[in-house]
């Protein structure tokens, strides 16, 4: 009997064990619900650069992203039958923000900056992933320590020492 | 006993030169620390208790006998110390020195022991006995370069490393590297009377390790041996 209960202790702790490990991850790649219905697929089918709508990583610590002005210059016209460009152009009239929902975040203890990480060469694809193929917008990382010193760890001396200071991103 | 820190050395090494033959005690380099920092403010009878969080604390002292009295000021900061009393004592590794010469603490590691607040001989450690709490409209003057400390957490001065970084940043996407009196720390850069100067000491021809090399300059409680990346100046013919 004592066996029994023993078992069937461990089964519940594996399960629960599993489940709370899925339900993190579930959580950590869900993509969150955006006011617009907005793909990246399209865009980026269409021909447009990274760096057209989200134009400040090269010069600061944020990618930005692109103001109402900047979508209704071109949805004036372009494709302005679609029923999300007419959501957009509903902002537009009212002149508010459109209160898009962060994917990508760093913790508030973390100094990351844009600037520096495509100074070294690397493409948005590298972090962001194929975001070019998504028609919703999801976190494929999870940005965590060890996968920020993943990289960090791989540069040449001294370069990794100094990447691997704490001090390099915890503020 | 340290690397002497007047032998020239690879390698990046800050320090703030303290001329306190300048220094008027006027506490501007307190208030700007506090606005860059994001430093709670935890009123006049906690602080009486020895609670303040000033990472700048000036001393004031009375020189002379009367009618020649003159006040002198001493602002004492965390030291920087190379061999640091603080950082062996800390269980959790939170406090260590990395390779600019600079003695970090890292909040997140940091379970509030005061450990190293009992060993800094300088008692330039502050400890946060309460929740910080910033009123409307001060959230919005909060640095975001900074993290807001919680209750619990041992913290002291950083040199602003937040603009230690920000400076290299941008020098290195400029393809160059820092010049000398870029990097300005706000109590540097608030300083009415440029009493305090910083830079990097192994740098022969910077301006700190100039003064550094001057005949005024000293260090605080420099029998202890740990060699300290503040140095104070005094002895000179200004008078306050």
């Amino acid at each position: 009997m004592n066996r029994f209960w023993f078992f069937s202790f461990l089964i519940l702790l594996v399960v629960g064990i599993l489940t709370g490990i899925l339900l993190t991850r579930i959580q950590v790649f869900s993509a969150p619900e955006q006011p617009i219905a907005y793909s990246h697929k399209t865009h980026i089918e269409a021909g447009i650069q990274c760096l057209y709508c989200h134009s400040s990583p090269l010069r600061s610590d944020l990618a930005g992203i692109p103001s109402v002005k900047k979508c209704m210059g071109c949805h004036n016209v372009i494709a302005n039958d679609k029923p999300e460009v007419q959501e957009l152009a509903g902002y537009w009239e009212r002149e508010e923000p459109i209160p898009w929902v962060r994917v990508s975040s760093q913790p508030e203890f973390i100094y990351f900056s844009h600037l520096p990480h495509l100074g070294t060469g690397l493409s948005c694809e590298t972090c962001h992933g194929d975001i070019g193929q998504m028609t919703v917008t999801r976190p494929v990382v999870k940005m965590d320590m060890g996968w920020c010193l993943d990289c960090h760890l791989k540069e040449p001396q001294p370069k990794a020492t100094r990447l691997a200071d704490c001090l390099a991103c915890h503020k | 006993m340290a690397k002497d820190a007047n032998q020239s050395d690879e390698g990046i090494r800050w320090a703030l030169v303290v001329d306190l033959d300048r220094c008027t005690g006027c506490q501007a380099c307190v208030v700007a620390c506090h606005a860059e920092n994001n430093l709670q403010i935890v009123g006049e009878k906690e602080a009486a208790y020895g609670r303040w969080t000033h990472w700048i604390i000036i001393h004031r002292y009375w020189e002379g006998e009367y009618p020649n009295v003159k006040a002198r000021f001493m602002p004492i900061m965390c030291q920087q110390c190379s061999e640091a009393p603080c950082e062996p004592v800390c269980p959790v590794f939170a406090t260590y020195h990395n390779e600019e010469g600079l003695n970090a603490q890292i909040y997140n590691r940091c379970i509030g022991t005061r450990f190293c607040g009992s060993a800094c001989p300088y008692k330039a450690r502050v400890y946060n006995w309460f929740r910080p709490e910033f009123p409307e409209p001060l959230t919005e003057q909060l640095n975001p370069d900074v993290s807001v400390r919680t209750r619990g957490i041992m913290e002291k001065c950083t040199f602003c490393i937040q603009r230690i970084r920000r400076v290299e940043i941008d020098a290195q996407a400029e393809g160059r590297s820092p010049t000398d009196g870029e990097i300005q720390p706000a109590c540097v850069q608030t300083c009415p009377t440029s009493a305090l100067i910083f830079g990097d000491l192994n740098d022969p021809n910077s301006h700190v390790s100039q003064l550094a090399h001057s005949r005024r300059s000293f260090r605080l409680l420099p029998e202890l041996g740990t060699d300290p990346g503040v140095i104070y100046l005094k002895g000179g013919e200004v008078n306050v």
